[in-house]
C-alpha cells in the first residue's frame, strides 16, 4: 500500500478512471470478469480480512439479479422452465448475472479507490488546476465535522434540560435548525479571519506537496495505454456481445481481453515491488 | 520609528447613536506590546478591528490611524493585508480549512506565492515554532490550545509587523495559554514583531507588554507605560483589577513587581521565611451527599480507552465542588456522566440517593439536577430568550422572583446570539433555576468572562449553594475556584484526585495552584487568593 502512496495522486485517480469508464459501460462477459477479478484481487490486497463483508454483499447481489431477472424477463429462446405461463430462459439469467456483475466490479472497485485515495489526495489533484473549488472542498470537510459535533452538544444540552430522550421529527427539527443557525453566526467570524489573512486579492494559488515526476509519468502513461487499446477494440465492435435471443457466439477478442485484464491487476505488480523492496530493506531490522 | 498610532480616533456604528470609542490616541513604538483592557462592552473588538483594514467595522470613523508612517487607507490591499496580522478569540470559529497544513498555507494560497515557496515558508515556520507534531492532523482532532496556536501561526505566516489579538486565551486553559504567550513572546522578542493585545486576564502578559491601554465606555481612561499604570492602580479600584497578583502583592509594600519570583523573593526579605505548614481544617464527615459517583467508567465505543476511569466523587448539599484540571482532560464528561446525559458503561451514579438509572423520563431534570453545558448559548433554540424561559415556566413566581434577582427584564426579548457572554450565562442559569434543581452542574462558567462578570457569576453560586444545592463546576479557572468553591478536586487521568478544602488543597498543590500561593508558600502558607494574600501582608510582622 505504501508504495501507491508514493505516486503523485494523479496517478491513481487516472489509473481507476480507465478501469472504470470500461467496467461501467461494457457488457461484455469477459471484460466483466476481467474487472471483477482484479477488484476482488485487489480488494483482498489492501483490505485483507475487512473485505470479507463486502465480498458476500456483491455475491448476493449477483445471485439475486441473476435469479431475478427472468422472472421478469421472458426473452431468449433457451428455456430453462416455466414459472406460472411464463419461460425461466438461460439468456435472462445469464443477462442478471453480469448486471449484477456490473454493479458488484464498481462497488469493489470503489471500495479499492476509497481505501488507496485520501481526501487530500483529491484535493491535491483538483487544486493545482482549480485552487478555488479544492478551497471550498476543504471547507466543506471541515465544516462537517463541526456541524456533527454542535449537534450533539445541542442535543446533551436539550436533555439536560429535561427534554424527552424519544427521538422525534420535531425535536430533531428544531435542534438542526438552532445548529445552522449556530453556525451561521460563525460564519461571520469565518469571513473575517478569511479577509484578514488576504482573501480575495489576488488569484489562489494551491500549495501541493509533491511535484510530478518522471516515475508518476511512467506509471500513468501504461494504463492509459492499456486503457486505449481496449476502446479501439470496442470502438471496431470486436468486442460486441449480446444476450438474446441467443447468447452470441464471439465477442472474445484475446488482445483486449488480456490488455483489460492486465490493467485490472495492474496495481498488483507495484504491491509485489513493495513486497520485494521491503524484503532487501535493511530499515526492516 | 512608531509602527502603528492612533490620533483622536472616535467611532460610531451605522445602527447606533452613540459613539462607541470616543477620542482614543496611542502609538506603538518598534517592537513594543501594547496590552488593552478594560471589560466587556468597552470598545476594546471594535479598537482592534479598526487597527485591520481588511475587517475594520462599518461606520462612522474620525481621527486617523497611521500604519508604518503611512496612513492606513494609503496602504496597498497587498501590504496591508501582510503587515498586520489579526486572531481572535474563539478558535473554533477562525479556522477554514480541515487540515493544519493547509491551514497555514492558506494565507501564502491567498496572495498568490508560488507553490514552492508556500511549502518551505510554512515548512520553516512550523518547525521554527515546534508544531510539527500537529501539522498533518485534521483541525478536528485538536484541543484549544492547539487550534489557538494553529490559528496564530497562519496569522503570523505572512510575517506581519504588527500582530493584533483579540482576548487569545480567553478560551484556553492557563497550560496551553502559557504556550501560546510563550509563543507571542518569541514572535515579539525575537522577530521583533510589534503586538497589541486585549485580555480579560493579563496577568500572563503583563511581565512582556511595555504600554497599556485602559478602555472604559469607548474612552481611554488610561493610556502609558506598566510602571505609570502601576501608579495609577494604586487609586483607582477598576485599573487595580487588572493587576496580576505578584504586582498587587508587593503594592502592599509599595514596591512594583512584575513576576512571581520577584515577588517571592521580596516577601522573604520583608517577612522572612516560615517553616509552617499549610494548616488541615478538621473535615467533619458529611453525610448529607446530593451526588454520588462510585467507580465509574466511560468510554465512547467498546475498542476505545477509557475516558473517566474508576471515578469516585461525592457533592454534598450546599458547597460548591469545583473539579479543576486541563481542557480536554475529560471534565465535560464527567460532568455529563454525573448529570445522566450520558450513561457510564459501569459504576453507579445516585442523586439525591437514588441510581441515576431509576429516574423515568425526564423525571431526573424536574427539580432536581441541572446541566449547564460549556457553551451556554447551547441551551437557546427559540428566537428570543423570552420565549427559551417560558417554556421552563411552571411557576410564574419563580420567574418573577427570578427576573428581578437576574435583572433580566431588558434582555427578555433579546436573540441568545445578541447577548454578551455573561449576559448569556445569566440567562441560562435562569433557564435552570426556573426547574428548581437541588444539583446544578456547570461546565467551564467562567470561561470568557471578565472580571467583574466573573465576580457576579461567583457571588452567584455562592448564594445558590447557601440556599442549600449542591453546585458542581468543572473549570480550568484555578483564581476563580480558589475565590468561590468549598472544595476543589483535581481531575487528572479520568478520575478526580485529592478532593479537599479549597484552601487546603491549593495550599498543598505546588504547581497547580493560584499564583498568589506560589507567592506566598514560604512566608504565608495558607494565603491562596490574592485577597487573603493582601489581608496577611498588612496583618503580617515585619523582619
Amino acid at each position: 500500500m505504501c508504495y501507491l502512496k508514493t505516486f503523485d495522486p494523479t496517478v491513481p485517480m487516472m489509473y481507476f478512471a480507465c478501469v472504470m469508464s470500461i467496467c461501467v459501460f461494457t457488457s461484455n462477459p469477459y471484460l466483466q470478469a476481467c474487472s471483477l477479478a482484479g477488484g476482488i484481487m485487489l480488494l483482498i490486497f489492501v483490505k485483507g480480512r475487512r473485505s470479507v463483508r463486502l465480498l458476500i454483499g456483491c455475491a448476493l447481489i449477483m445471485a439475486v439479479m441473476g435469479a431475478t431477472n427472468p422472472l421478469f424477463v421472458h426473452r431468449g429462446l433457451t428455456e430453462l422452465f416455466f414459472v406460472g405461463d411464463s419461460p425461466y430462459t438461460l439468456e435472462a439469467l445469464l443477462y442478471g448475472l453480469s448486471l449484477g456483475c456490473s454493479i458488484a466490479s464498481l462497488l469493489i472497485w470503489f471500495s479499492v479507490f476509497n481505501a488507496v485515495i485520501s481526501q487530500d489526495d483529491i484535493l491535491a489533484v483538483f487544486g493545482k488546476r482549480l485552487p478555488k473549488t479544492a478551497l471550498v472542498i476543504s471547507m466543506i470537510l471541515g465544516f462537517i465535522p463541526k456541524l456533527r459535533r454542535k449537534y450533539t452538544e445541542l442535543l446533551h444540552a436539550q436533555y439536560g434540560s429535561g427534554v424527552s430522550r424519544k427521538p422525534s421529527l420535531k425535536r430533531t427539527a428544531a435542534v438542526f435548525t438552532a445548529c445552522l443557525s449556530a453556525q451561521s453566526e460563525r460564519v461571520i467570524d469565518i469571513s473575517m479571519s478569511m479577509k484578514a489573512r488576504g482573501y480575495g486579492l489576488k488569484s489562489r494559488t494551491f500549495a501541493h506537496r509533491r511535484r510530478f515526476r518522471k516515475k508518476d509519468a511512467a506509471a500513468i502513461a501504461v494504463p492509459l495505454a492499456l486503457c486505449i487499446a481496449c476502446f479501439v477494440y470496442i470502438g471496431s465492435g470486436k468486442l460486441d456481445y449480446w444476450y438474446y435471443p441467443r447468447l452470441s457466439p464471439g465477442g472474445f477478442e484475446p488482445a483486449a481481453v488480456m490488455c483489460y485484464l492486465l490493467l485490472c491487476i495492474l496495481p498488483v505488480f507495484f504491491i509485489v515491488k513493495e513486497k520485494f523492496l521491503w524484503r532487501n530493506c535493511p530499515a526492516k531490522t | 520609528m512608531e509602527k502603528l498610532s492612533c490620533k483622536d480616533l472616535s467611532f460610531r456604528y451605522n445602527t447606533n447613536s452613540a459613539d462607541t470609542l470616543k477620542n482614543i490616541s496611542f502609538s506603538v513604538s518598534g517592537s513594543g506590546v501594547l496590552l488593552v483592557v478594560g471589560k466587556t462592552g468597552s470598545g476594546k473588538s471594535t479598537l482592534l478591528r479598526l487597527m485591520k483594514r481588511e475587517i475594520s467595522p462599518v461606520g462612522e470613523l474620525k481621527g486617523s490611524i497611521n500604519i508604518l508612517g503611512k496612513a492606513q487607507s494609503e496602504l496597498s490591499p497587498l501590504q496591508s493585508a501582510c503587515a498586520v496580522a489579526y486572531v481572535s478569540q474563539n478558535p473554533d470559529t477562525q479556522t477554514v480549512t480541515h487540515k493544519v497544513s493547509s491551514e497555514l498555507s492558506f494565507a501564502l494560497e491567498n496572495i498568490g506565492t508560488k507553490p514552492s515557496q508556500i511549502l518551505s515558508r510554512v515548512g520553516e515556520m512550523a518547525t521554527y515554532f515546534g508544531i510539527e507534531d500537529i501539522y498533518s492532523k485534521p483541525i478536528e482532532q485538536l484541543s484549544g490550545g492547539e487550534k489557538q496556536l494553529c490559528c496564530l501561526c497562519a496569522a503570523a505566516v505572512l510575517s506581519p509587523q504588527i500582530l493584533i489579538l483579540d482576548e487569545p486565551a480567553a478560551q484556553l486553559d492557563p497550560i496551553s495559554s502559557g504556550k501560546l504567550f510563550s509563543v507571542l513572546r518569541r514572535l515579539n522578542s525575537e522577530l521583533g514583531t510589534a503586538i497589541i493585545i486585549a485580555e480579560h486576564d493579563p496577568s500572563e502578559i503583563f511581565d512582556m507588554c511595555d504600554s497599556i491601554l485602559a478602555l472604559d465606555d469607548g474612552k481611554a481612561v488610561f493610556f502609558g507605560s506598566r510602571e505609570s499604570f502601576v501608579k495609577a492602580a494604586v487609586n483607582d479600584p477598576v485599573l487595580h483589577g487588572y493587576l496580576p497578583a505578584p504586582t498587587r502583592a508587593a503594592l502592599k509594600l509599595s514596591k512594583t513587581v512584575f513576576t512571581v519570583k520577584a515577588a517571592k523573593t521580596l516577601l522573604e526579605d520583608t517577612f522572612g521565611v516560615t517553616d509552617a505548614q499549610p494548616s488541615l481544617s478538621a473535615g467533619k464527615p458529611r453525610t448529607d451527599a446530593a451526588l454520588k459517583a462510585e467507580s465509574v467508567y466511560y468510554r465512547y465505543d467498546r475498542n476505545s480507552e477509557d475516558i473517566i476511569s474508576c471515578l469516585d466523587l461525592t457533592v454534598y448539599s450546599g458547597e460548591v465542588f469545583a473539579a479543576v484540571g486541563s481542557n480536554g482532560s475529560g471534565k465535560t464528561t464527567m460532568l455529563k456522566i454525573l448529570g445522566g446525559i450520558i450513561r457510564p458503561w459501569q459504576g453507579k451514579v445516585t442523586v439525591s440517593g437514588r441510581n441515576v438509572r431509576s429516574y423515568k423520563n425526564s423525571a431526573l431534570y424536574s427539580g432536581c439536577v441541572a446541566v449547564m453545558p460549556q457553551d451556554p448559548y447551547d441551551l437557546f433554540i427559540c428566537q428570543t430568550v423570552g420565549e427559551e424561559l417560558d417554556k421552563s415556566n411552571k411557576d410564574n413566581e419563580l420567574f418573577k422572583r427570578l427576573c428581578s434577582e437576574l435583572s433580566l427584564g431588558p434582555l427578555l426579548d433579546k436573540h441568545p446570539y445578541d447577548l454578551s457572554g455573561g449576559e448569556v450565562q445569566k440567562c441560562a442559569l435562569a433557564k435552570l433555576l426556573l426547574t428548581d434543581p437541588k444539583i446544578l452542574l456547570l461546565d467551564e462558567p467562567s470561561k470568557g468572562l471578565d472580571p467583574q462578570a466573573k465576580a457576579v457569576l461567583g457571588r452567584m453560586l455562592r448564594k445558590l449553594a447557601s440556599e442549600g444545592r449542591a453546585v458542581c463546576i468543572a473549570t480550568h479557572d484555578i483564581e476563580f475556584a480558589a475565590e468561590y468553591a468549598d472544595r476543589c478536586g483535581l481531575f487528572f487521568n479520568g478520575c478526580i484526585h485529592s478532593a479537599a478544602p479549597s484552601g487546603e488543597f491549593f495550599s498543598y498543590n505546588r504547581f497547580y495552584t493560584t499564583a498568589a500561593s506560589r507567592i506566598a508558600r514560604s512566608v504565608f502558607p495558607d494565603a491562596v487568593t490574592v485577597s487573603e494574600l493582601e489581608k496577611c501582608i498588612s496583618g503580617g510582622e515585619r523582619r
